[in-house]
């Protein structure tokens, strides 16, 4: 059975590394640290779950990633598990930022901090 | 609603409430002289008065009322119009129970007084001189209306004996004091009411400002505390990763995750070391200053940091002008204002670069300069790099181990001995960061 394939955006490189470190004994990880090498991976690689950090050095820059990302087709139904739990610091609340969107459909929350054994069970559920 | 329509509103209603009991006294009172002290009193049309105001205050109320839940912009100047009504129909309802129970000789003509200091309260300067203005017209009507025997004079028999109103020395009288009372009564309130009015601006305004104050504290809460989640949630997650591999043995990933974890630890250290150390400085603003050696202090500082500079062949050339030996300040601070600012100066220099320190005199004053051939800082984020937690774009995404602390507490040291900082930066040809302190001389003479 193919393995399949996960990619994780966070401008945190130790977030990044244990994260795939946590899930790359079950599955095909790759990652990137901006969200620019993010959407070229996600082009050529085509992963099956987008993790995403929406926080990235506090503004929203992963939220205005996860716009853009559905309105292209391809990606208009690809799972997405939001890393959330900043947004206190910034006083936006993340999930109603995307439930305006009506952009819940496959659609995961987690919140920083994350446990490995617990990012693993949700992938597990999603995937 | 605004806390100054309230008040009024509040005046209003509370208006109106005293009118519930001054229609209850009148009646009592005329019960009361006409029936126990047997004093002459027109009780019918006295009754008929109380009547009207009673129905007089009832319209009142209502008008307030509608007015109030309608809440227009106009509210404020509404209520006042309503408020100068109710104290002028007062007025008049008085003047007409004077009339009906001795006129000018009966000394409920004090009651005047009361109307005129909440006239004085509420109102505006010019207003309540004209409501006073008013009362005495009508006090002066009656008086002379009775006197000349336009109106019939109801006297008080059994209470005021002599017939005082035809009396011209006592009407003379009576009318100075109580024209000069009026006006003094009304001015002075006025005055009181004005002060108040404006101690009550002014403390409004402070209270407001701390509110200002309290929400930027928080918001600093709330990013340093988000810095320190940050941390927190990568240790934890490496932590995490190393733990189940040593629960699963072979223990492969271990090493790296712990000392992810063990780095990303010391980061945390080092930014809660640098938030005491600024929060410290604020809450403290003087140091104890005194002499000492600038030349023993760089010394020393490019000692420390000759492992650092090797590491990455970087040439530290120091350059102090013969002029200056003592600086007057607090040492701990400037030493580590001059390394920080060296260190970054090496951290952002690419390898076998030059890292140039000059101290020199400026005026009466020292200046000192940093100089790399590093990375540079963009032209638009040259005014942001002081600010607390700011770290610019072309470093964030390099380094992870900045608090975005260092260049604040830099600069609230520098200001701390009176002195300036500021930067000129190229990007991809270097930085120059320059600041004074100034001499011991001029220290002395602020001291």
């Amino acid at each position: 059975m193919d393995e399949k394939k996960i990619l994780i955006i966070d401008d945190d490189v130790d977030i990044t590394r244990s994260f795939q470190a946590a899930l790359k004994d079950h599955y095909d990880v790759d990652t990137a640290n901006d969200t620019t090498s993010g959407m070229a991976k996600l082009k050529s690689w085509k992963p099956d779950l987008l993790i995403l950090d929406v926080m990235m050095e506090t503004t929203l820059e992963g939220h205005r990633f996860a716009h853009n990302l559905r309105k292209e087709v391809e990606f208009a139904d690809m799972p997405v598990l939001v890393i959330t739990g900043m947004s206190d610091a910034i006083g936006v609340n993340i999930r109603e930022a995307f439930t305006d969107s009506e952009e819940l459909q496959n659609l995961y929350f987690l919140d920083k901090p994350v446990d490995p054994e617990e990012l693993l069970t949700r992938v597990k559920k999603i995937i | 609603m605004e806390p100054r329509k309230i008040k009024l509103v509040q005046f209003a209603y509370w208006l109106i409430r005293l009118r519930w009991l001054g229609v209850l006294g009148i009646v009592l009172v005329t019960f009361f002289s006409s029936r126990i002290l047997d004093i002459s009193v027109e009780e019918t049309s006295l009754y008929v008065i109380s009547a009207g105001f009673l129905l007089l205050n009832v319209f009142h109320f209502i008008l307030l009322r509608r007015i109030v839940a309608r809440n227009t912009e106009y509210l404020l100047r509404r209520v006042k119009k309503l408020i100068n009504f109710q104290i002028s129909s007062d007025l008049f309802v008085l003047t007409l129970m004077l009339h009906f129970s001795g006129g000018i000789e009966n000394p409920f003509i004090i009651y005047y007084i009361f109307h005129m200091i909440m006239a004085s309260i509420i109102l505006s300067p010019k207003e309540s001189f004209l409501q006073v203005t008013f009362a005495l017209i009508l006090i002066g009507l009656l008086t002379i209306s009775e006197y000349s025997g336009i109106i019939p004079h109801y006297p008080l028999e059994g209470f005021v004996t002599h017939n005082l109103y035809t009396t011209e020395i006592y009407l003379i009288g009576t009318g100075i004091i109580f024209i000069t009372t009026s006006y003094l009564v009304v001015y002075i309130t006025n005055s009181i009411a004005v002060q108040s009015r404006k101690h009550e601006e002014a403390y409004i305004q402070a209270n407001r400002e701390l509110e200002k104050k309290d929400n930027i504290k928080n918001e600093y809460v709330l990013r340093i505390t988000h810095d320190i989640k940050g941390h927190l949630a990568a240790i934890q997650s490496c932590l995490g990763v190393a733990n189940k591999k040593i629960k699963d043995f072979p223990a492969g990933d271990c090493p790296e995750f712990v000392e992810r974890a063990y780095k990303r630890t010391n980061i945390l250290v080092r930014f809660i070391k640098d938030l005491l150390y600024i929060t410290k400085m604020k809450l403290h603003d003087q140091f104890e200053k005194s002499g000492f050696s600038i030349r023993e202090s760089v010394k020393r500082i490019v000692e420390d940091l000759k492992s650092y500079a090797e590491q990455k062949s970087i040439e530290i050339k120091i350059n102090i002008d013969d002029s200056v030996d003592q600086i007057c300040g607090f040492q701990v601070s400037i030493e580590e204002l001059i390394s920080n600012l060296l260190t970054n100066a090496i951290h952002y220099s690419e390898r076998n670069g030059k890292v140039l320190f000059n101290v020199g005199p400026l005026d009466n004053k020292v200046l000192f300069e940093v100089i790399d051939e590093g990375i540079g800082i963009p032209v638009d984020e040259q005014d942001l790099i002081f600010d607390e937690f700011y770290r610019a774009s072309n470093i964030r995404e390099k380094d992870l181990d900045g608090t975005g602390l260092g260049l604040s507490i830099s600069k609230k040291i520098v200001e701390n001995h009176g002195g300036e900082i500021w930067v000129e930066s190229q990007v991809g040809s270097g930085t120059k960061f320059s600041f004074t302190i100034p001499g011991c001389l001029s220290l002395q003479n602020k001291t």
